[in-house]
């Protein structure tokens, strides 16, 4: 692949695809991958393509929990078989061949049974009869794609790329590695890590054998030749990167000499299938083997002094973060730029963590207000960089209410952890005025109910702020919508640019909202418009906008009705809050329908409150 | 946590640069279109679960640059894809010609039993067409192999092809796993049944 030479031949390979290259007739074609990984790539193209395979990998994970729960399952119902499959049903027992009792062979496996505990399966030439068993077992096969594979499909995502050196690339020697600056080690300590160990070496390789060994006998597909033998019989090679080195000893030692039983096909499961349950029941298990395993045998470069002790105590400080807040006035937001956090507590049992920020605003419901940087994984020292932006607060807002920023581990298995916090009353900020802050996380601020794990979680949703949460109750969100009198077109243009802090109508705890005006009274059918609905948020952004042909002199007289609605498939629409901008109205609705009035040809954006009772006298 | 569903399939689409592929996911995945070219760096993947007989199928759905420099990347991801998709602009015959080539290289580093789509991709854009509708039929015939014409911007055929190439999976599945041994045989599932590539060519095609 490094070999674009430009040859005689080449020319019908010569793409007109813009900046690509000539390419050699062949070689390009035939290169094998994975070798020489990554020729001439930039650190930033291998930075994406890493957050790729990351990103990957987190949901190979679950899928591997998926799987590791069916094949649970599975041997579950093994463990409850009655009966010998010779004279008596395999399943529940019954003695066969006695009056009403007809039996049946299992396709698969060949045992006895009695009629009622097979299926029939209509499958090509003829149907046949299963037992339960056996077609959980081609279910679990179809589910887990081991069909399409030929055994657990195991992990064959390509390992990220070496950032400039070599460190992780998953392919020949990670020794290799470990010589790199902080950056690279960050990456590269994951392979001891005993979750990738039970995900990747873990279950997948003890898996496929009751399976193997019991579906290949007949078969003996290329796949299964090789099947008897050690775990990753068939599955990708590719697989089997740095941590294939970790797993292996560990499936032979979790099976030994197989399966008690007469290697019938459910006895020979339990082996495998019991050794697999130690691996598979996930978390809990998880934290178990993460004290034996977490000190890895040759910990080189790794000059953090505590890197294992996770549960050590609170002893360690949690870390510093680096943040700037600005709040311009003029277009209601506040911008919060995340830059950095040193030192935070290793949360993983690589010694490292995978920390993101979440920003909520307090008090109020934490879904309308949560924003949230992207997680940056295996490091202790985040640089972020990223401005989270709060639309839509009020003077009064930036009086009343404190930002909350809390440091969050996130895990692979989307149980993320709480770091620490830090709190800032937005009242301390001036106007359109950077403010930097460079602080120390704490622990959650104790109130009442923080004691609690969910708090200590970080997934408190409410803050108790006594005497305030009162007048919170009622708060519905707010809109910000644009009016503009057009005198070329004899139009009042409306414009729907967004919503902020929805009070949420769903059980997910968000909305779908969509958002109605309508121009009353008598404009007929065209009066009423509605923009596109925003699936599960709060803060949906439509700018959309509407027109309705009216006579300036006429718009007076007019009121413009704006609601705000959660769509509910299949059942009403649920009633966010709404407003009215008229002659009629009072305050901040009334002086944006008097300014348009007023300015013709010129915008006006104006937030406004939406309210449950969205009439005219509650300002 | 995550959305139950039955089966996962992979997903995975290749072709020549500029073709398309990455708007055609979008538009898949996002039903949004998007004029800029941003060319892809290596690789992608979303998700769509998408239902068929009855069952929920979570496509993941990997994206490749079209790119040569990245080659090396893209083909490790064929040996996990269950499905690929071949790619090519109908206003660009050179991206049509290069599908031999990429159908070569699904030969060399994808599984055997993978399913395979060709798309000609911007049929939106008649007025500039090099390759007709027929000439890509022609192709796909020879190889026995699905073909539609697809347009993303203007959402042609888009869910039709994904839902085509989920159904093609899901029908191998079903053979796969129902299918018994002829009497007289091990009786036992043939979850190995020894297919050569021949296979692929008597499958009927989509014309």
């Amino acid at each position: 692949m490094t070999d674009a030479v430009i040859g005689g031949s080449s020319d019908r390979w010569v793409s007109n695809g813009g900046g690509q290259r000539s390419l050699h007739p062949k070689a390009n074609w035939t290169t094998q991958p994975g070798q020489g990984a990554a020729p001439d790539l930039t650190d930033e193209e291998k930075e994406i393509i890493n957050n790729v395979i990351a990103r990957a990998e987190k949901m190979e994970a679950m899928e591997q929990e998926r799987i590791g729960r069916l094949v649970n399952r599975l041997d579950d119902m093994k463990k409850t078989v009655c009966g010998d499959g010779v004279s008596r049903c395999l399943l529940c027992g019954e003695q066969l061949g006695s009056p009403g009792v007809s039996s049946v062979v299992c396709e698969d496996c060949k045992k006895h049974m009695c009629t009622k505990c097979g299926t029939q399966a209509d499958s090509r030439p003829r149907s046949v009869w299963l037992c339960k068993i056996c077609k959980e077992q081609r279910e679990v096969w179809k589910r887990s794609g081991a069909w399409f594979f030929k055994g657990f499909p195991k992990h064959f995502l390509p390992s990220p790329m070496p950032i400039s050196k070599p460190k992780d690339t998953g392919v020949p020697p990670p020794q290799a590695a470990q010589a790199q600056g902080p950056r690279e080690k960050s990456a590269q300590p994951p392979r001891q890590s005993p979750e990738r160990q039970s995900r990747t070496g873990g279950y997948p390789p003890v898996a496929p054998k009751p399976s193997e060994t019991r579906m290949a006998t007949g078969g003996a597909g290329p796949g299964h030749a090789a099947g008897p033998g050690q775990d990753s019989p068939v599955v990708m090679k590719k697989a089997l990167n740095v941590q294939s080195s970790r797993p292996q000893p560990a499936a032979p030692a979790a099976q030994p000499g197989p399966m008690p039983g007469d290697g019938g096909p459910y006895s020979s499961s339990s082996g495998g299938g019991g050794s697999l349950e130690q691996r598979a029941a996930p978390p809990a298990v998880r934290e178990e083997r993460r004290q034996p395993a977490t000190r890895p045998p040759p910990p080189p470069a790794e000059e953090e002094e505590d890197a294992n002790d996770y549960d050590s105590d609170e002893a360690t400080t949690l870390g510093s973060l680096e943040f700037s807040l600005h709040y311009e006035q003029e277009s209601s937001s506040l911008h919060c730029s995340i830059l950095k956090a040193k030192g935070l507590k290793p949360m993983d049992s690589n010694g490292l963590a995978d920390p993101y920020i979440k920003l909520h605003l307090l008090p109020g419901a934490s879904k309308s207000t949560k924003l949230r940087t992207k997680t940056l994984r295996n490091t202790r020292n985040p640089v972020w960089n990223e401005t989270l932006t709060y639309h839509g607060l009020t003077d009064e807002d930036m009086q009343r209410k404190t930002l909350r920023l809390s440091v969050c581990d996130e895990d692979k298995f989307g149980h993320n952890e709480f770091i620490g916090e830090t709190r800032v009353a937005l009242k301390k900020l001036k106007i359109n005025q950077k403010k930097n802050f460079n602080v120390c996380l704490e622990r959650v601020v104790p109130v009442k109910r923080t004691g609690t794990a969910g708090a200590a979680r970080g997934i408190a949703l409410y803050e108790d702020e006594p005497g305030k949460e009162g007048g919170e109750v009622e708060e519905r969100g707010r809109i910000l919508m644009s009016l503009m009198y057009s005198t070329q077109q004899n139009r009042l243009l409306v414009g729907v640019v967004r919503c902020v802090h929805l009070a949420a109508m769903d059980a997910n705890g968000y909305s779908d909202p969509f958002v109605k005006i309508c121009l009353k009274p008598d404009m007929g059918k065209k009066a009423k418009c509605k923009t596109q609905i925003k699936k599960k948020t709060l803060n949906p952004e439509y700018n959309e906008e509407f027109g309705y042909e009216i006579k300036h002199s006429d718009l007076a007289k007019k009121t413009l009705d704006i609601s705000v609605w959660d769509y509910d498939m299949g059942k009403s629409n649920d009633y966010i809050g709404g407003c009215q901008l008229g002659i009629t109205a009072k305050g901040e609705r009334l002086k944006h329908w008097y300014e348009c009035l007023k300015n013709k040809d010129k915008r006006i954006e104006r937030w406004h409150t939406l309210y449950i009772e969205n009439h005219i006298n509650s300002d | 946590m995550a959305k139950t569903y039955d089966y996962l399939f992979k997903l995975l689409l290749i072709g020549d640069s500029g073709v398309g592929k990455t708007c055609l996911l979008f538009r898949f995945s996002e039903d949004a279109f998007n004029t800029t070219f941003i060319s892809t760096i290596g690789i992608d993947f979303k998700i769509r679960t998408i239902e068929l007989d009855g069952k929920k199928i979570k496509l993941q759905i990997w994206d490749t640059a079209g790119q040569e420099r990245f080659r090396t990347i893209t083909t490790a991801y064929y040996r996990g894809a269950m499905g690929i998709m071949l790619v090519y602009d109908i206003t660009n015959e050179k991206s049509f010609d290069n599908i031999k080539n990429w159908i070569r290289n699904i030969e060399e580093h994808a599984s055997s039993d993978v399913e395979r789509m060709i798309l000609g991709n911007k049929c939106d854009m008649n007025d500039k067409r090099q390759v007709s509708r027929e000439r890509g039929e022609k192709l796909a015939i020879d190889y026995g192999i699905k073909f539609l014409e697809t347009s993303a911007k203007s959402s042609i055929n888009v869910e039709e092809s994904f839902f085509t190439l989920g159904r093609d999976i899901m029908t191998r599945l079903n053979r796969k796993m129902n299918d018994n041994n002829p009497p007289g045989g091990g009786g036992q599932v043939k979850i190995t049944e020894s297919r050569s590539k021949k296979n692929n060519f008597f499958r009927c095609t989509l014309l």
